[in-house]
């Protein structure tokens, strides 16, 4: 588009320069990706190099409390190590443990909260609201009220559970694996359920009520209802929740380690927890790198599994 | 079309703005302000806070162009900061150290040899034997330890009165002590504890408390890293000793170092066996409880002791002939007598004590006392190990406290464990 010349102006316009481009498809092309570059700088930033980083780490004797053998090349020694390793195994068998059921217990108590929140009225705001309060908590903070409210000798649970007779002397929840793993798992699902409801709360609003209207004409119950209606409409906001509840506690570490630390003898060390002893106590950093890449591979597995598996409801 | 010309332009205008924003200013001339940076576990500390803040004061007074850049950090994660920061190559001016960091950044060579500045002070000749060796590593002075700690038997005056309790003298009386003392509410929860301890075993454990056991029945990992003596019937006894008093229901449950101390302290537990700094923190935190309690030789054939903390200086850092300077300041003889009135613990130097600093914290006598035939948990050649041997042993241990694994099956596996770190 050219520039109409202003009165003596013509002098002052000059030719563009050799190397900008001549059209205007070139022009917004270039614009286009000018636009997209910040973006595609932060992703190099924060995700590629971080990646690039601990790959080539894990690859390397990066240990910190020895210096001089720091960058020593060990191709995939570590990995081989890991594979080797039974404390690995013990962290994979723990994280499932800890994952599995934290995420299937959130997914269903946040459809159950959505399904009765799923209405207009001031009770169900207010009630959206509060509930969703675990969710802005930090994590650490959570962790702190639970370890206070299940402190084995002053803890209010304890002393609740004893009131009502369901037990006969205070539990301690840390010093025991079972119970470790249940305290740690129950503030995972507090934490995770006003996520889990919220989406599920979205993906439920998006149904169009035409479909229930229809469905109560033909004499549908609600159980009908919702078995023919409201599961397979939910389906592609149940892959996503599941896929991210899942990413989220299969990496949980700042609650884990602030409750239970990864004990009793590593009754809750679960991957990340195992990593981070591995690196910032044991400045293994090599081998913890070698970690945290089988991680990420884990992770993407798991997320084109499920999507995969699941297919059927996303489309 | 100049759009696209004068959006490289903006571009290349607000990167330039940021980064003119984002450069600090330089200093003026002649006013370059000198900032030692101090990490240390004992800001907040009672006595401890009191006396490195007078230090830094005097320090900033004879030194117009030093500021200190006081930094708390977590005693149970205070070793791991602080390696990260060596191994960032960015270690602080001033380095307070503990034994599990020590030893480690000695032996990465994070640390200058002090040598050549200790000959230049009185130290060499005024310290206790101990703690001066406690120093060395490799033949080479390293650190400066200006405290020790014993570890003594503290009670609760009254309640061993109310239950007709003698303060034991034995490790069985102890249990049995301790049995007594426990006040059990008809709920099942526990009112008053008999003993108070370390039982938490977590990745941040540290069982201070039973490293007391241990030592005081003559156990131990071995004289040093090529001489492991694990599974001795003395290691055996100091794990049953623990074992019984988990097991009778005596001790607090699920309770870090921390907690431990605070219940004995808050009145909460009839006994406990720590370092003088409880009774310091019961000084300040709970003054009206500390007429009522009393300290004793822990009911051990042999007495726990060894270095507390010190100062050391770090090799890549910009100030050493200030830190030094500093060091120098606090281990001197005025300033030793002010850590032993104001912290309430030993002071490194010999003969530092004064007659203020016992008439202020009169148990001090006794730790002192015990400090000079104690005996350090450390294993030499393994110090630097110290942070996973101690993992080992509390995660061999639990099975033991809570389970129903046998001391022996437990030495076996801390066993495997230690040899395989001494190779």
């Amino acid at each position: 588009m050219s520039v109409p010349a202003a009165a003596g102006g013509l002098s002052r316009l000059r030719p563009p320069a050799a190397w900008l481009p001549r059209s205007t498809a070139q022009r917004r092309r270039l614009f286009g990706y000018g636009l997209i570059v910040p973006a595609v700088a932060f992703t190099v930033v924060m995700v590629v190099y971080p990646i690039a980083r601990t790959f080539w780490m894990s690859l390397h004797n990066f240990n910190l409390s020895r210096p001089q053998r720091m960058y020593e090349f060990v191709g995939l020694g570590h990995y081989q190590q890991v594979a080797q390793d039974e404390h690995f195994w013990h962290s994979v068998a723990v994280t499932l443990t800890y994952s599995l059921p934290v995420t299937s217990i959130s997914y269903a108590v946040g459809l159950s909260l959505a399904l009765l929140l799923n209405k207009r009225s001031v009770g169900t705001r207010i009630g959206r609201t509060l509930l969703s309060l675990p969710w802005a908590l930090p994590g650490v903070v959570a962790a702190f009220i639970f370890l206070w409210m299940f402190d084995a000798s002053f803890g209010v649970v304890n002393y609740v559970l004893l009131w009502f007779g369901f037990i006969r002397a205070p539990v301690a929840w840390l010093s025991h694996s079972e119970t470790a793993m249940v305290l740690i798992s129950l503030v995972g699902i507090w934490k995770i359920v006003p996520f889990t409801m919220l989406t599920q709360l979205a993906g439920l609003q998006s149904i169009p009520p035409e479909l229930y209207q229809a469905a109560k004409v033909d004499g549908a119950n609600r159980w009908q209802e919702f078995r023919n209606i409201t599961w397979p409409a939910l389906g592609h906001v149940r892959v996503v929740t599941i896929v991210l509840t899942g990413l989220v506690t299969f990496r949980e570490f700042g609650q884990i380690y602030v409750i239970s630390g990864g004990g009793p003898d590593r009754a809750t060390e679960t991957l990340s927890v195992n990593l981070y002893v591995e690196a910032f106590q044991g400045f293994h950093f090599g081998y913890a790198s070698a970690l945290g890449m089988l991680m990420l591979l884990i992770s993407l597995i798991f997320t084109v599994l499920v999507v995969r598996f699941m297919r059927s409801d996303f489309h | 079309m100049t759009q696209p010309r004068s959006a490289w332009c903006m571009g290349i205008l607000v990167i330039l703005t940021g980064i003119l924003l984002t450069a600090s200013p330089a200093p003026a001339i002649g006013q370059q302000q000198v900032i030692l940076r101090f990490p240390s576990w004992q800001w907040g500390q009672p006595g401890y806070d009191q006396f490195l803040s007078a230090a830094i004061a005097e320090f900033e007074k004879t030194h117009p162009n030093v500021k200190f850049q006081k930094t708390p950090v977590a005693s149970a994660s205070y070793a791991d900061d602080l390696v990260k920061m060596f191994a960032a190559n960015d270690p602080p001016e001033i380095v307070q150290y503990l034994s599990q960091l020590f030893y480690k950044a000695a032996a990465a060579g994070w640390l200058d040899p002090l040598d050549s500045n200790l000959e230049q002070t009185d130290i060499a000749k005024t310290w206790s034997r101990y703690l001066l060796d406690a120093g060395r590593v490799g033949g080479k002075t390293y650190g400066v330890w200006v405290s020790g700690y014993s570890n003594s038997l503290m009670y609760n005056k009254q309640m061993l009165q109310e239950a007709k309790v003698s303060v034991p003298k034995t490790p069985e009386q102890l249990v049995a002590a301790a049995k007594a003392l426990t006040k059990k509410q008809s709920d099942g929860t526990v009112s008053q504890f008999g003993y108070s301890l370390t039982t938490k075993m977590d990745n941040n454990a540290y069982l201070y408390g039973f490293s007391s056991f241990l030592i005081g029945e003559g156990g131990g990992w071995g004289k040093d890293a090529g001489h492991l003596d694990v599974m001795n019937d003395a290691n055996k006894k100091a794990i049953e000793v623990e074992r019984d008093l988990i097991k009778a229901g005596v001790v607090p449950l699920d309770a870090d170092r921390i907690k431990a101390r605070q219940l004995f302290y808050q009145g909460k537990a009839a006994m406990i066996i720590e370092g003088p700094w409880v009774m310091t923190s019961a000084k300040t935190e709970n003054p009206k409880l500390l007429p009522d309690l009393g300290v004793a030789p822990i009911p051990f054939p042999n007495q726990a002791a060894g270095p507390s903390n010190g100062f050391a200086i770090a090799k890549n850092q910009k100030h050493k002939e200030l830190a030094w300077e500093f060091i120098k300041m606090i281990t001197s003889e005025p300033w030793m007598q002010k850590y032993g009135e104001m912290t309430g613990v030993t002071p490194a130097r010999q003969g530092a004590l004064t007659q203020k600093a016992l008439q202020d914290n009169p148990w001090l006598s006794i730790f002192a006392e015990n400090e000079k035939t104690g005996k350090s948990y450390l294993v030499p050649g393994l110090q630097d190990v110290d942070s996973e041997i101690n993992k080992s042993v509390v995660n061999h241990l639990h099975g033991v406290f809570f389970g129903d694994k046998s001391p022996g099956q437990a030495l076996t596996e801390i066993k495997t464990d230690i040899e395989k770190l001494a190779k």
